[in-house]
């Protein structure tokens, strides 16, 4: 369905391209303040000053200021976005170890409450998470009590809490377990196998690529939370990249906005990168009940 | 105290149930269900039934301890007796053992099973080091039995760490359980309702926290000064999440359908570039925009500055700070509605507009009788959806404005650009004014209500959209 005028055409491509160019706009910004050496826009668009020394900070790199002293950053940066990783990584593993076989058993198996369950698991996820927040706090405190490195600002413990959001997942997984067919599985059974080992050697590997995407999902929501580890994790070196670069920019707006603007792109591009490989199934997952917006 | 018990609770029936399911039960169901149902239970379930439960308290900065520790503290109170003697004290370490000094009288310090022999103020023996006063409140604190035996005088205890006295505990335990203070000879009296205990009608120690029924509820609904914050509050969240919704909804749509008609490679360019936003992490577009949108520095006043406008404070004036939140929100939300509009648009089938300009439609009239009713009518559910959304949408608003700019006039801490769950947080996390968590969780359960109902709307029109 072209439009026939060239006109017309051309008239759409101008708008279409003001508006990316509108949209766009911060982001071209924010790399060019992350590369000029004052950490601000005084001119265009392209970095006055040009410099890595924001890079240089943010990447623990020592430089030399404008006063010639050389310094190093005294915040670890890289750190945290190890954190971060380390965080969503082992999250987003453990909760697809829990929630395919959950997901299975409610798409495979008939048994008692199984309508109630579900109903209850989704309304349960409405519950605004604010005030579990607390709850979360003194969980913990009691955990931490009998096993250190699940306590109050352990990273264990956070990944602990993030487990509870599985039930998310099991809604997406059963959705799509319910449309692969039964048939194979029945023969594996046929052939002897058991059912755990028709859930292992056949069920698993059938679905790898929308376990590698559920995976991804996980991953990205994670990294991106802000209001949990910004409760339990107190000291620095814990901290996520969410949290020690939200209290890094906090403090002081106007003398580090260079800083922040090359962390934000250090922390947003390989979450960007992993968002657009997967961008085909999250449009489907999306129009399927929605994952954020 | 609630916690524990709902955690010891659910391990004795979750562990029941596993010894059922793993060893005597045959249904293989719940055994793939169980590692699922034992997150679930305790890190939604339990916490839940904490926020359901401490609304029903008065949990807040105050009555943020136990009945039982809040005796305890009472009962730990001591007071100086009548005519006894304050002694000033020095406290001495050598390598092997302690010496306390105190005036020119002799006294013996116990330390678990050594016993030291005390000189006369004045003359410290050489070789010793005097203790900071920290140093010997950490003592004071290990042992808070610490009892200082004076030959001639009696037992003493530490009043300061330079000062002993002869001491007694202020209350005493009447035989019913009740507490009775030594001094007055008044009965301490006890407000249940309330959580505190009271002499002579004036509070005395914190007080704990206790069932107070619907009175966290009936505040939020009766008490006008809370009623303006909470409904002040409440509007907003639904224009906030409305205004949030139709926004992106008719940026998304006008792009998606636009993008539809175009060639399949400008198209897909396009879509990719349209959707680098959503690519973002949210907190850093929301912290990035809140750099930008700075009145004094920020590049958004700099860029207008070339239009001759003189700087627009974006996130401090009331107005500017909410156009500022839904602008921002426009930003990272309309790339979700341009893609799942764009996955409705190619299911429409083809033949639907082929035998619409059969009949010589023009393209106005098929997106107005054609592409919109049934683009809109598909779009219902991701609507409300997207609206549940947004009425939580707390990083949006708090990482961006933190909910300011603050309303003067209001009882408890609010800002003109705050929602239900950045109150919530502020009431709970943000002690300006003490921290009150029992209100926060009645606001808490209020949301879930909310929520819950428009999913229920939601299901009934999803079902009448694939039944109709």
């Amino acid at each position: 369905m072209r439009s026939s005028k060239p006109l017309n055409r051309l008239l759409t491509h101008l708008v279409l391209i003001a508006i990316v160019f509108i949209v766009l706009l911060p982001i071209f910004s924010i790399i060019s303040v992350s590369l000029s050496r004052d950490g601000s826009l005084s001119g265009g668009l392209l970095p006055k000053n040009f410099s890595f020394d924001h890079w240089k900070y943010i990447l623990g790199i020592p430089f030399t200021n404008s006063l010639g002293e050389t310094v190093t950053s005294p915040y670890p940066m890289m750190k945290w976005l190890f954190n971060s990783l380390k965080v969503s990584l082992l999250s987003a593993f453990l909760m697809l170890l829990c929630s395919t076989t959950a997901a299975y058993s409610l798409s495979r198996f008939k048994f008692k409450g199984k309508e109630a369950s579900l109903m209850f698991l989704m309304i349960m996820q409405m519950f605004p998470n604010m005030m579990a927040m607390v709850a979360f706090y003194f969980m913990l405190d009691y955990i931490g009590a009998i096993a250190p490195s699940l306590g109050i600002d352990t990273h264990g413990g956070l990944i602990l809490i993030y487990l509870g959001g599985t039930p998310f997942n099991i809604w997406l997984l059963k959705g799509y377990f319910d449309t692969l067919p039964k048939s194979i599985e029945e023969s594996a059974r046929m052939d002897g196998c058991t059912h755990f080992q028709t859930f292992t050697k056949i069920v698993l590997p059938l679905c790898a690529p929308i376990l590698s995407v559920i995976g991804l999902l996980t991953f990205i929501s994670t990294f991106s939370d802000f209001i949990l580890p910004s409760i339990l994790l107190k000291s620095q070196d814990q901290m996520t990249f969410a949290v020690g670069i939200q209290i890094f920019i906090s403090e002081s707006f106007a003398s580090r906005w260079g800083q922040f603007a090359a962390a934000s792109i250090l922390g947003a591009t390989p979450i960007s990168l992993l968002f657009f490989s997967i961008h085909r199934y999250i449009v489907d997952g999306l129009s399927k009940g929605g994952v954020k917006g | 105290m609630w916690l524990k018990y709902a955690l010891s609770f659910s391990a004795i029936i979750l562990g029941v149930l596993a010894t059922y399911i793993y060893i005597f039960s045959k249904k293989e169901a719940y055994r793939f269900f169980y590692p699922a149902l034992v997150l679930f239970v305790f890190f939604s379930l339990v916490p839940i039934s904490y926020s359901v439960y401490v609304s029903f308290t008065n949990l807040k900065t105050g009555h943020l301890l136990t009945r039982d520790a809040v005796l305890e503290l009472l009962k730990s109170e001591t007071v100086i007796e009548s005519n006894s003697l304050i002694l000033n004290s020095k406290f001495i370490k050598y390598p092997d053992h302690y010496l306390l000094i105190v005036d020119n009288l002799g006294a013996q310090f116990r330390d678990k099973d050594s016993v030291t022999e005390l000189g006369p103020l004045a003359l410290i023996p050489p070789g010793g080091k005097e203790l900071l006063p920290y140093e010997i409140y950490e003592i004071i604190k290990k042992n808070s039995t610490l009892e200082i035996i004076h030959p001639g005088l009696g037992t003493y205890h530490f009043l300061r760490t330079d000062a002993l006295a002869k001491t007694k505990p202020r209350f005493i335990d009447n035989s019913d359980g009740t507490l009775k203070d030594t001094l007055t000879r008044e009965n301490l009296v006890e407000d249940k309702d309330n959580g505190l205990f009271k002499l002579e009608g004036e509070q005395v120690g914190p007080g704990y926290y206790t069932n107070v029924g619907f009175s966290n509820y009936k505040e939020l609904f009766l008490n006008p000064e809370v009623k303006f914050v909470f409904f002040k509050s409440f509007f907003w969240t639904f224009s906030w999440a409305f205004f949030s919704v139709a926004l992106t909804f008719i940026v998304g749509s006008f792009l998606a359908v636009t993008l539809n008609e175009m060639g399949d490679k400008s198209k897909l360019i396009y879509r990719m570039l349209f959707i680098i936003p959503y690519s973002i992490p949210f907190f850093i577009s929301v912290l990035l925009f809140k750099g930008m949108l700075n009145k004094d520095f920020g590049e958004i006043n700099h860029w207008l500055s070339f239009f001759k406008i003189s700087p627009i404070p974006w996130l401090e004036h009331k107005m500017w700070a909410k156009v500022s939140v839904l602008l921002v929100n426009l930003w990272l939300g309309f790339p979700y509605m341009l893609l799942v509009i764009t996955g409705i648009l190619q299911s429409i089938p083809k033949s639907l507009y082929e035998a619409s300009s059969l009949e010589g439609a023009s393209r106005l009239q098929n997106f107005r009788f054609l592409t919109f009713p049934i683009m809109f009518k598909a779009m219902i559910p991701l609507l409300i959806g997207s609206f549940a959304f947004n009425l939580n949408n707390f990083v949006g608003i708090y990482l961006l404005t933190g909910g300011g700019p603050v309303i003067s006039e209001a009882s408890t801490p609010l800002g003109e650009t705050d929602i239900l769950i950045s109150y919530t947080y502020r009431l709970a996390f943000e002690g300006s004014q003490g921290q009150n968590f029992a209100l926060a969780a009645a606001v808490s359960m209020l949301i879930f209500i909310l929520v819950v109902a428009l999913t229920f709307l939601n299901f009934k029109i999803s079902k009448k959209v694939s039944e109709g």
